[in-house]
């Protein structure tokens, strides 16, 4: 099973109901695999439910993929176990780091693009694809700052993983817009470079403006709010580019009803709809 | 050169610059730096508070929230999945001076995080009454129980059921002795529920592979108003039960 080239949400155990019984223009669900690694309970007789209804995304946010040190293996071992039973459509993680000496840190950490740590990347992903025993989806991250010792930028540093690892992209074009803003780029710009060709989904969120920055523009990616519409400008661009693809709507925290995620979705749904037709 | 080791003290110590390569647009980083020390403390803090509502509520959201910032950059998890996040709550606030006039809050850390192992331990099939209907009473009284891993049994010096209880339902705290409490999951949501040392001693004998006959003497030597029948149909209508194994001697427990 492949992601359809149409809307899907997070997934969030109290909208179940609505889930199954409203999906709407909803067409898959993405989970977060950490969140199902315990051994029983409602969430994981909610997914196992789901699974035989909706293709999903199992979407990693732990495995510290852009860290130095090896991959947690008994962590590795869990998320195979996981992808064993659940057969995902699709599986998913970040370019960053979240892992250091036994701590897990609960954020997304940047990395310096250089060639070691491309090298650790590329490890890591080899690794992840061969527990697994398919490619995988590498996320571009938003950025609040930058590196003095980087030796190249983010879209040749993700070039050249595709390249060495065979895995493909998962385009976050929030973080996308997000990185633009504070780091003065033109999120245009980037998405007109991005190895569009590699991208098998792509993901819309909510971010804020940080208010004790006035003279200094900084949006931080919280998944909190409703897409902007900077960012859904620069999702019709990269379908425009690109065709349809399976887009996810992101929603983490102070999660709205249903029937709003439900509208987001279908604004999605009617950018790719809108390509579809114009590529028949 | 990129050392995490720096980045991950800087994130965790506010009192520490943030690391000389960190930049923005040429200049140093500076209050960037502040948006991932904000994100690690800020969410696992909340994880903590979604997982100890009542503790929340007893000490205030605004109290709580600080006392989880210094919680957090003390004991960073360990692991990505944040399920049990918050083990050493006990211990913290045992040793944590401003609560020092609370004494009972280390148990209810520890009742709320037995809500949360019992909410996510794995789903079992329970055992019908039937075959408890169809044994004689010397059978049942020879055979032993296995129970869901969703039981789980808690002691306390202090009423802590009650404190629960009536920060949940918002309603006021009568009871002042000491309680245990037995955690019992019919399907998805665990239950705590009031219990007397004689259950305790019987549940703790049945943990412990003894028959239903001698965790029931053992219950009585505490409580000699124990009542097996009571204990099973309560276990049995909270789908308790996941096994029953039959003696083939009348007495091998001596």
């Amino acid at each position: 099973m492949t992601l359809p080239a149409a809307p899907g949400v997070g997934f969030k155990s109290r909208h179940f109901e609505s889930v199954v019984n409203a999906p709407g223009s909803v067409k898959w669900l993405e989970i977060h695999a950490e969140n199902f690694m315990g051994e029983g309970g409602r969430q994981l007789a909610q997914l196992r439910k789901l699974r035989e209804v909706f293709p999903i995304s199992c979407h990693g946010v732990g495995l510290s993929i852009g860290g130095q040190a090896p991959l947690d293996q008994e962590h590795l071992r869990r998320l195979r176990y996981l992808v064993d039973w659940l057969e995902p459509a699709s599986f998913s993680e970040h370019l960053a780091w979240s892992t250091h000496e036994g701590h897990y840190l609960a954020d997304l950490l940047p990395l310096p693009y250089t060639t070691k740590t491309l090298r650790h990347v590329c490890t890591h992903i080899d690794e992840v694809q061969e527990a697994l025993g398919c490619p995988m989806l590498l996320e571009n991250p938003s950025a609040y700052l930058e590196f003095a010792d980087a030796e190249m930028d983010e879209i040749e540093f993700l070039s050249n993983v595709v390249k060495q690892t065979g895995c493909g992209l998962l385009l976050d074009v929030n973080n996308v817009h997000v990185s633009a803003i504070n780091r003065h780029f033109d999120g245009a710009a980037y998405i007109r470079n991005f190895p569009l060709e590699h991208v098998g989904e792509i993901h819309l969120g909510g971010h804020e403006q940080d208010e004790d920055c006035v003279d200094d523009i900084l949006l931080i990616d919280n998944h909190a709010a409703p897409v902007a519409d900077p960012v859904w400008k620069l999702f019709d661009l990269v379908i425009e580019k690109a065709g349809a693809l399976p887009t996810l709507i992101e929603w983490d925290s102070k999660i709205p009803e249903w029937s709003i995620l439900v509208a987001e979705a279908n604004r999605a749904a009617g950018i790719l709809q809108r390509e579809q037709i114009a590529a028949a | 050169m990129f050392n995490p080791g720096e980045f991950v003290n800087a994130l965790l110590d506010p009192n520490q610059k943030p690391p000389d390569n960190l930049i923005i647009r040429g200049q140093p980083a500076g209050r960037r730096f502040a948006v991932y020390r904000n994100n690690v403390v800020a969410g696992l803090s909340e994880v903590l508070a979604t997982g100890f509502p009542v503790l929340a509520k007893l000490l205030g959201n605004e109290f709580f929230a600080a006392m989880a910032t210094i919680y957090v950059r003390q004991h960073p998890p360990h692991s990505p999945i944040l399920t049990h996040f918050g083990l050493l709550m006990p211990e913290f606030l045992t040793s944590f001076p401003p609560v020092q006039k609370y004494p009972y809050l280390p148990d209810v850390a520890r009742l709320e995080l037995a809500l949360r192992r019992s909410c996510h331990a794995a789903d079992s099939k329970p055992m019908g009454s039937d075959i408890l209907a169809a044994m004689s009473e010397h059978e049942i009284e020879n055979a032993r129980i296995e129970l869901a891993p969703a039981v789980i049994q808690l002691r306390s010096a202090y009423p802590i059921h009650n404190i629960y209880m009536a920060n949940m339902q918002n309603r006021e705290l009568v009871h002042t002795s000491s309680e245990d409490v037995l955690i019992l999951r019919r399907q998805f949501d665990p239950e705590p529920l009031r219990h007397d040392s004689g259950g305790f001693c019987f549940i703790d004998s049945i943990e412990r592979n003894l028959s239903l006959a001698a965790a029931t003497a053992a219950a009585r030597a505490v409580e000699p108003q124990f009542d097996l029948t009571k204990m099973l149909s309560l276990l049995l209508s909270h789908n308790a039960i996941v096994g029953l194994h039959r003696s083939n001697t009348a007495h091998d427990d001596g």
